[in-house]
């Protein structure tokens, strides 16, 4: 399968800090692909430079063939970035929103309105979709900010913890919104610190921790590996290997 | 009572928010800077003794006694040789006197017979700073009031036989005649009536103008604060939209939000206007009349200018606003992020109104003039007195400032600043990413 995104010797510091360590992995055209690792250990940081909103200390990060820093501009238009817990203009309404980020995706009109209406759909809200958003739920934004970042069908989807807050049933429906757009030939790129959730939406993960990744594999296969019944066992182990 | 203890002393560590203190602590600098130099200038000029011109038609005992009497009371007169009314006025003008009288041919003689004697007085109104030049501009008035108190006491102890029209001259023996001079436009009137008149457009204007950009600025920076609290803006920055773009429609969103400020501004201002015709119509005669005798009425033209510096002048502010939001990572904190633009309002709305800007020492004069909003302040008093070469500066000021602003503005948005900006106190804890 052709490599979407392509990451290499990634690097990010903050001041004295290196959020980043030199971080190195591929997703395939079609695959979900996880960074998973507790909260502060980088993933953020990584998905914020692949999704051009930060720039990388060192190291370099294609998009579809295209460099994330010298053709920012080109990569935006071939991905969608889920920041984690991010907001939704709340004195718009759910459907003006859509149509708002869809004008700013396409000039085309008929586009536009392909995006507005496949977003209406991934989002599920009903009639609630002619409501303010400031009167939506957690799960309500979470699942229109999705339909937004899915509509224009992008090469790479990044996602920051999709899932994060959302109670069991939001979120059993956003990973079955990400599993089908997968499917459909979409690169995911997420993260979470929920391992067994990520366990069974992701094709592969990587196991990330101060800023570096110490294991890249399918779940099954480190599970073996590591000999670990979940996720979570695996990273312990890893974690404690490393030390 | 226990509880509402702990709950107090919550209450009071929320509310003592560095993002509160700090502002509140700049805002006491900023007055006491203020204060100070305010001080010091009417320290100095109550030192100084007030120049006061004067012409002697008379040149009698008394009025000569009178010019001395004068000069022993903290005037510093500045006699002109006896030629006529309108070379005396443009010599004084000339030596940019800002008060003059003339002590009328039969001054003398006048009073001996019990005569009311009117003085004419000259108010030459050449300075934008009208509240710290006041001192001057009421010394014509404040000399015929002293020679009115001595020729009444005169007359008081010569005069023994009064009838009833003689007590009436007696009391007020010397009366001002009052001719107000505003660049080559003059007008005779009364001029506590004409100065009265310009304070109230002069002050209004500095205090709308001062709620328009402080609640621009807040509006703007909350919002910018808020996108990126909220995150829209990191989605904004990873989707197909060129960077200037989003900060060129933020920049004319703001200019439309500001324009609609103006306009609303403007409308409120005329209304204002109308209502004090109205009202001195039937109090002080028809200052309107005498007020636009003497140019001290905003024409289409003024209000064009006015509104232009106005737009300007909110345009900087709200782009100072957008920059400072930036820093702020949350509405709360955008509060209190605008400090140093709220200093820089502040500083200019207090010194044009009680200082005589030209009056400062050159460090600091340059100092007050460097701040946009000084401009801003000016442009009201600088149409008025159809000064309009320092309005032409200020726009030109102005504009160049908002291109730097917007310059800078728009290199943040396209680097990493714009999300990892932020200020942090030092005795606040590092957030760990």
């Amino acid at each position: 399968m052709r490599i979407v995104l392509s990451v290499k010797n990634l690097t990010r510091s903050y001041g004295n800090l290196i959020a980043v360590k030199g971080v190195s992995f591929d997703v395939a055209e079609g695959e979900i692909f996880a960074l998973i690792g507790p909260n502060g250990a980088g993933k953020s940081t990584a998905l914020k430079i692949i999704a051009t909103v930060l720039k990388p200390t060192s190291g370099v990060v294609f998009v579809a063939g295209m460099n994330v820093v010298k053709e920012a501009d080109k990569v935006r238009e071939s991905i969608s970035y889920l920041p984690e817990e991010a907001g939704a203009y709340r004195r718009l309404r759910g459907r003006e929103y859509l149509w708002l980020m869809a004008g700013l995706i396409t000039d085309l009109k008929q586009r536009q309105d392909e995006f507005v209406e496949r977003a209406i759909k991934i989002a599920d809200l009903g009639v609630r979709i002619n409501d303010k958003i400031s009167t939506y739920s957690k799960g309500m934004t979470r699942k229109i900010l999705l339909g937004r970042a899915l509509m224009s069908e992008p090469k790479l989807a990044i996602l920051d913890e999709p899932t994060s807050g959302l109670d069991v049933i939001n979120a059993l429906e956003v990973r079955d919104v990400i599993r089908s757009s997968a499917k459909g030939g979409m690169a995911v790129l997420l993260s979470s610190h929920n391992m067994l959730e990520i366990e069974y939406l992701s094709d592969r993960v990587a196991i990330i921790d101060q800023g570096k990744i110490f294991e890249i594999g399918t779940p099954g296969g480190l599970k073996k590996k590591y000999r670990a019944g979940n996720l979570e066992e695996v990273f312990r182990k890893v974690v404690e290997e490393e030390k | 009572m226990k509880k509402f203890f702990v709950l107090l002393v919550k209450e009071v560590k929320e509310a003592l928010t560095p993002q509160m203190i700090v502002p509140f602590l700049v805002m006491v600098a900023v007055f006491y800077f203020v204060g100070n130099v305010a001080g010091k200038q009417q320290e100095e000029q109550a030192k100084k003794s007030t120049v006061l011109a004067v012409m002697d038609e008379d040149q009698s005992v008394t009025s000569k006694g009178d010019i001395t009497f004068l000069s022993q009371n903290n005037f510093s007169i500045k006699e002109y040789p006896v030629t006529s009314r309108e070379d005396f006025v443009l010599s004084v003008k000339k030596d940019k006197v800002s008060s003059a009288l003339v002590i009328p041919k039969g001054f003398e003689s006048k009073i001996r017979s019990v005569k009311v004697q009117e003085v004419p007085t000259y108010v030459f109104i050449n300075n934008v700073s009208f509240f710290a030049s006041m001192k001057n501009y009421q010394a014509a008035d404040s000399a015929v009031a002293l020679l009115d108190q001595l020729a009444s006491d005169k007359l008081l102890s010569s005069v023994s036989d009064k009838s009833a029209a003689e007590v009436g001259v007696i009391k007020n023996p010397v009366r001002a005649s009052d001719y107000v001079y505003v660049g080559d436009k003059s007008a005779q009137a009364n001029f506590a009536s004409v100065i009265a008149f310009i304070n109230q457009q002069i002050f209004l204007i500095p205090t709308i103008l001062f709620f328009v950009i402080i609640i621009a600025s807040q509006m703007i920076a909350t919002a910018v604060a808020e996108e990126k609290g909220n995150k829209t803006l990191e989605t904004l920055l990873s989707l197909p939209v060129k960077r200037n773009i989003i900060v060129s429609a933020k920049m004319v969103a703001a200019g439309i939000v500001s324009l609609l400020m103006a306009a609303i501004y403007m409308v409120g201002m005329q209304s204002y206007m109308g209502g004090l015709t109205g009202q001195s119509a039937a109090s002080v005669g028809n200052i309107k009349a005498i007020a636009g005798q003497l140019g001290l009425v905003f024409t289409p033209t003024g209000y064009l200018l006015l509104g232009t510096v106005l737009f300007l002048g909110v345009l900087v502010a709200l782009a100072i606003a957008i920059i400072l939001g930036l820093f702020s990572e949350d509405a709360k904190s955008a509060q209190g992020i605008i400090t140093p633009l709220m200093v820089l309002v502040l500083i200019p709305y207090f010194l044009t109104i009680f200082v005589d800007l030209d009056s400062l020492s050159p460090v600091l004069r340059y100092f007050i003039y460097a701040i946009p909003f000084t401009h801003v302040f000016l442009a009201a008093p600088n149409i008025l007195l159809s000064n309009f070469t320092p309005l032409i500066y200020s726009i030109i000021y102005l504009a160049a400032l908002f291109v730097i602003f917007v310059y800078i503005a728009t290199k943040i948005f396209s680097s990493d600043y714009v999300l990892t900006m932020k200020i942090s106190f030092p005795w606040k804890k590092k957030k760990v990413l």
